[in-house]
């Protein structure tokens, strides 16, 4: 392969590619992870950590440039620095305003985020960019730490694994049947303008949470897949079953970590996603019916052979003869115009649950809480995005639209039956 | 912490209403309280883009202007056209050359062709067809384009990767005066010779500093 993996060039991972192509100022294709410190982050001492990190990380240190063919990642020679947190949340990272960069580092009072455009990682490649990162900045504070395995050390060197297109190692060309879907019901309101984003958070406690969906006999996300299918019937169809729009089917995306499928230890993007979609019209529905439907659905979408399929679908659209051969300004439209006709609405919401979020001993001292968000557009108007740490459980809802119906009777389940909640926003109201 | 009766909630906030169901809250923060999010600020708009428009709305109301007078004052003959070029040129100058953020051998490489373009189609179809552009003024502007990318890979050889496209780019076209030369289109030999000559010479002595980086540059634009 490579001889120089400090400072190259990457092809866009499978599930990369699409992203450049369809991406705008309001389906911005970007997310986000923090870490909250327990006390006030020093600007420059993080600035000094993140340069040291994303040697670690050549992957990350790249702009996007054209080629005949595919687009690819390039090493960027640009310096990095991190920047204040603005009000935007998840927002379009321009690279021209960015060095070239297509992800940034933020710092705001106790908090350190990473922000980033989905071409470079998911969620969990995210993550490990950012404890890096939080890892490094104690180190330069003045604190012991110990990786424990837990974390990329900048003293450690990247391995060729960490740069793989997973998908491409475990396709399979004979099972890739395309399967035809019908558009997502969509959750309509008053949209924010362009560039701002709604964020409500809510923190409950871990164990609390886990003991509500044990007892029901299923996990956390199809828990609160059910519970999602619930609050949006109840308040978006609900005595309107007769209108036509509310005949389309909920559709909840939840993205599926393949590292915990398949023995990858890339980086770069390696999901792909289970989907909850249920026409709500047609009977009503207990909230144990929705938990039941929920699991069934659940335990079908995450079979071996489901994932494979589901991976090879996209990989042969990327090895298909004709695509391979045709320069990258045709396919350009190509993969916009399939992404506008079908991918954009075929999701009622995404549902990402990052997952508990494993930290050494040595850096427990010094972390409050961590969280994740996704961006909200046009057509996925509220969106929702998990992720813990020891006890506390943070579920963080963006969106892009005005009225927080939804989210209030989300929350509202949990502190009927006796939870106990804990709100932020960034009262975007007050905004408008 | 706050608290909302309605939704048995807690909020962190320094505003008075829940944000989930927009009624008012019970309690108080802590004095050192620092709201988890941070507050909207008003977005510097930069200056280019309203330069941009401004440019464009000019060089639009140039150009009709010009048609107008051309179609009302004399319409026999569309001596218009080569003002209007003149117009365009000069935008795509400015827009290309000043005014965008792409690098400086995209600008260089993108102007010389704009250039070439231009002076030939007054050439061939305003000024009788005499053979100047292409024979005198196209090989010119080659040459002095590839000097001055070769300077600029020279002096700014830390970012080459960004350059090297570009580079080859104009080194390509630089032949064409010559190809055209042997099939008889162009009568002037030694303007396409000279510029043939300094491409050929910055081409060697790329391949002979950057070996390694052409072929990388060729693998990484071709990959498929
Ligand atoms: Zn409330």
């Amino acid at each position: 392969m490579k001889k120089n993996i400090y400072n190259d060039w990457y092809m866009l991972d499978n599930s990369a590619k699409i992203f450049p192509e369809v991406s705008t100022r309001r389906e911005t294709n970007t997310f986000r992870v923090e870490i909250t410190m327990k006390e006030v982050v020093d600007p420059e001492v993080l600035d000094e950590a993140v340069s040291h990190v994303l040697k670690r990380f050549p992957m990350f240190k790249v702009r996007l440039k054209p080629g005949f063919f595919w687009s690819y990642l390039d090493y960027n020679a640009n310096p990095f620095h991190a920047e204040k947190m603005t009000h935007e949340v998840c927002g379009a990272i321009d690279p021209k305003n960015n060095n070239g960069f297509l992800l940034k580092v933020l710092y705001y009072d106790k908090k350190i985020a990473v922000e980033i455009f989905h071409s470079l990682a998911d969620g969990a490649g995210a993550f490990s960019l950012l404890k890096s990162i939080v890892y490094e900045y104690l180190s330069l504070m003045g604190f012991f730490v110990q990786s424990d395995g837990l974390v990329l050390t900048k003293d450690s060197r990247p391995i060729l694994e960490e740069y793989e297109d997973s998908h491409k190692a475990y396709y399979d060309k004979h099972n890739r049947k395309h399967v035809t879907e019908k558009k997502a019901f969509r959750i309509s309101g008053t949209m924010l303008p362009e560039g701002t984003t709604g964020l409500i958070s809510g923190e409950l406690s871990t164990k609390e949470i886990l003991a509500l969906a044990r007892e029901k006999g299923a996990s956390v996300t199809e828990y609160l897949s059910a519970l999602m299918l619930k609050v949006i019937y109840e308040n978006k169809i609900a005595h309107r079953e007769h209108m036509k729009e509310n005949k389309r089917p909920i559709k909840i995306f939840v993205p599926v970590d393949l590292r915990k499928h398949f023995p990858s230890r890339t980086l770069r993007n390696f999901s792909n996603f289970v989907k909850v979609g249920l026409r709500m019209d047609e009977k009503p529905y207990t909230f144990d019916d929705l938990l039941e439907e929920t699991g069934r659905q659940f335990s079908e979408g995450l079979k071996k052979e489901e994932l494979i399929r589901k991976m090879s679908e996209n990989v042969s659209f990327e090895k298909n003869p004709l695509m391979r051969i045709s320069p990258y300004i045709l396919k350009k439209p190509i993969m916009k115009l399939g992404y506008e006709l079908v991918g954009m609405k075929l999701n009622t919401m995404s549902l990402s649950n990052m997952g508990r979020i494993l930290l050494p001993d040595s850096l427990k001292p010094h972390i409050e809480s961590v969280g994740a968000a996704v961006y909200s557009g046009k057509h996925n108007t509220v969106n929702m995005a998990v992720a813990s740490y020891l006890d506390r459980f943070r579920i963080t809802f963006t969106r892009s639209i005005v009225e927080t119906g939804i989210i209030r009777d989300f929350f509202r389940h949990f502190t009927q039956k006796g939870l106990n909640v804990t709100l932020e926003s960034n009262y975007v109201e007050e905004w408008l | 912490m706050k608290y909302c009766p309605q939704c048995k909630a807690h909020v962190k906030t320094v505003h008075d209403y829940c944000p989930i169901c927009h009624q008012g809250l019970n309690g108080e923060m802590r004095e050192s309280f620092v709201s988890p999010y941070p507050e909207k600020q008003e977005t510097r708009k930069t200056l280019l883009p309203v330069t941009k428009n401004i440019l464009f709305f000019l060089t639009l109301l140039a150009i009709v202007t010009l048609a107008v007078i051309n179609l009302l004052a004399s319409h026999e003959t569309w001596w218009s056209l080569v003002p209007i070029g003149s117009v365009l040129y000069f935008w795509l100058a400015v827009r290309i050359g000043v005014l965008s953020r792409h690098n400086v051998a995209f600008r260089l490489a993108m102007l010389t062709v704009v250039l070439i373009a231009i002076v030939n189609v007054i050439d061939i179809f305003y000024g009788g067809n005499k053979g100047w552009a292409r024979n005198y003024v196209s090989p010119f502007v080659l040459l002095s384009a590839n000097l001055a990318l070769g300077f600029l890979l020279w002096f700014k050889n830390t970012d080459y990767r960004d350059y090297l496209l570009y580079m080859l780019t104009i080194i390509v076209f630089s032949l064409v005066p010559l190809i055209l030369y042997f099939t008889g289109l162009v009568e002037i030999l030694w303007p396409a010779v000279a510029v043939f000559g300094v491409a050929v010479l910055i081409l060697f002595l790329i391949t002979l500093f950057f070996p390694a980086a052409i072929k990388e540059e060729i693998k990484k634009r071709l990959h498929f």
